[in-house]
């Protein structure tokens, strides 16, 4: 490389389009030659200032996004809602099904099993391709759990649960969130709705244990009656104890106390 | 990483699946802010033009095709709303130009003002802010890590060495603003 050159590529070098192997002959070329490198010191600045780091927007962006998403996305299914309910197939995805039903008896003639679907590309899409970007979405949606979990406003901690509904697999950090909205959320709506999330995942002994260890700490008789109706359903007996505990509490609700009875007994 | 092009991803969203867009918010939210960010410096103006970025790609949907170059396609709808907050809001923006001339003859702190400004503001920002808007774009899509001058054309709506030599004299022209700001 030579100084014409080097003064040829050097906008294209500023503004990061030259390939890496091309930056770094400019580099060399520059520590080698002094005075190139003096002439073309007043970019020093400028290319520090333009090869700053991206700024990141506010998590308050994602929320916003996510609500248009939810109410663009609920105006379809509404616009689909008032559709003729007449079932229309466009010529062209009578082609695409004709094409899908031929490739499908093609596999199936050849005694293709599902092993081999899953390693080729045969439909365009591999089924690597499929599950990561499912993986994908999963972790879009657990982000957006999180941050609507942490909302001052209860609707949105509210949104949060409804958007747990749709994970397909979740995390120790949702799971913790569900929790903490149970044990220490001012609002019984939200405590109430974090435990129909959590009896989702009642096959997690960790869950089972955490329901049972949060009786205790409900103040709320809806809560503690929801409780009590979910440990009847899964004849949790690690919960009998701390009904118990419950019931010796003073100041106890009437019919949480009559419920809580009911509860152990069916446990028993 | 094995993920869904931007491609596959777009055309479900054109066919229905309109929940996918986040995923494609979530590849690109911090590029296209950026984009905003560095023409105007407002990160809550950024934020909101963004927004309205993805409302536009859920509205003109249909409008993608299987040959679009979706990141080309965003950019392109991208630098339509920046003309279009750019022309609404030019009028006031020449007014509260008018308004700070007025402020400074009546209480003579003007001059105090100006230089705290000067100080905070950095100085490539400023050189930015005196080029045109078409000039600013071209640098800043063509800085934007992974946009070569072939996308930031299609973006344009020129060739690729077209793109080049508009981005060349952009830059040229910020330096010697840059410089002349310096010197002051």
């Amino acid at each position: 490389m030579d100084k014409k050159q080097v003064l040829d590529l050097w906008p294209d070098y500023v503004l990061g389009q030259l390939p890496e192997n091309v930056k770094e002959a400019i580099d060399l070329f520059l520590e080698n030659n002094p005075e190139t490198k003096a002439e073309l010191a007043d970019w020093d600045p400028i290319l520090k200032e333009l090869d700053s780091e991206l700024k990141l927007p506010s998590k308050n962006m994602d929320i916003v996004f996510y609500e248009n998403l939810q109410n663009e996305s609920g105006t379809q299914i509404e616009n689909r809602k008032n559709q003729p309910k007449v079932f229309r197939l466009q010529p062209w995805l009578i082609g695409i099904a004709a094409s899908i039903v031929l490739v499908l008896g093609f596999f199936l003639g050849k005694g293709w099993n599902s092993e081999n679907l899953g390693t080729g590309d045969t439909l365009g899409v591999t089924h690597e391709e499929l599950k990561a970007a499912e993986q994908e979405t999963n972790d879009v949606r657990t982000q957006l759990v999180m941050s609507l979990a942490d909302q001052p406003s209860a609707t949105k901690r509210l949104e949060a649960l409804s958007e747990v509904k749709k994970l397909d697999s979740t995390t120790d950090k949702v799971i913790e969130a569900l929790f903490k909205m149970l044990n220490t959320d001012p609002n019984v709506n939200v405590r109430l709705a974090a435990v129909t999330s959590l009896s989702k995942y009642v096959e997690n002994p960790i869950v089972r244990e955490g329901l049972v260890m949060s009786i205790t700490q409900q103040e709320s008789p809806l809560v503690q009656i929801a409780l009590a109706e979910l440990m009847v359903t899964l004849k949790e007996q690690k919960s009998i104890n701390s009904m118990e505990t419950l019931l010796k509490k003073p100041n106890i609700n009437e019919a949480v106390k009559e419920k809580l009875e009911e509860s152990i007994k069916e446990i028993i | 990483m094995n993920t869904l092009t931007d491609n596959t991803i777009m055309l479900a969203v054109k066919n229905g699946e309109i929940d996918r867009l986040g995923l494609l918010y979530e590849r690109y939210k911090v590029w296209v802010y950026n984009f905003f960010l560095q023409s105007n410096h407002d990160s809550e103006l950024s934020e909101d033009l963004l927004q309205n970025v993805f409302m536009r790609i859920l509205k003109y949907k249909h409008t993608y095709t299987e040959d679009s170059k979706f990141v080309t396609w965003m950019f392109q709808i991208a630098r339509n709303v920046n003309h279009d907050h750019f022309r609404k809001n030019k009028k006031h923006i020449e007014t509260m130009d008018l308004d700070k001339v007025n402020y400074k003859k009546e209480d003579g702190k003007g001059i105090e003002a100006e230089i705290e400004l000067k100080e905070s503001k950095n100085l490539l920002q400023q050189a930015l802010d005196r080029l045109s808007l078409e000039k600013r774009e071209v640098i800043i899509l063509s800085k934007l890590k992974e946009l070569k001058y072939k996308e930031v054309g299609a973006i344009l709506g020129c060739t690729e060495d077209t793109a080049r030599t508009k981005a060349h004299r952009a830059l040229k022209e910020l330096k010697t603003v840059y410089l002349n700001l310096q010197k002051q």
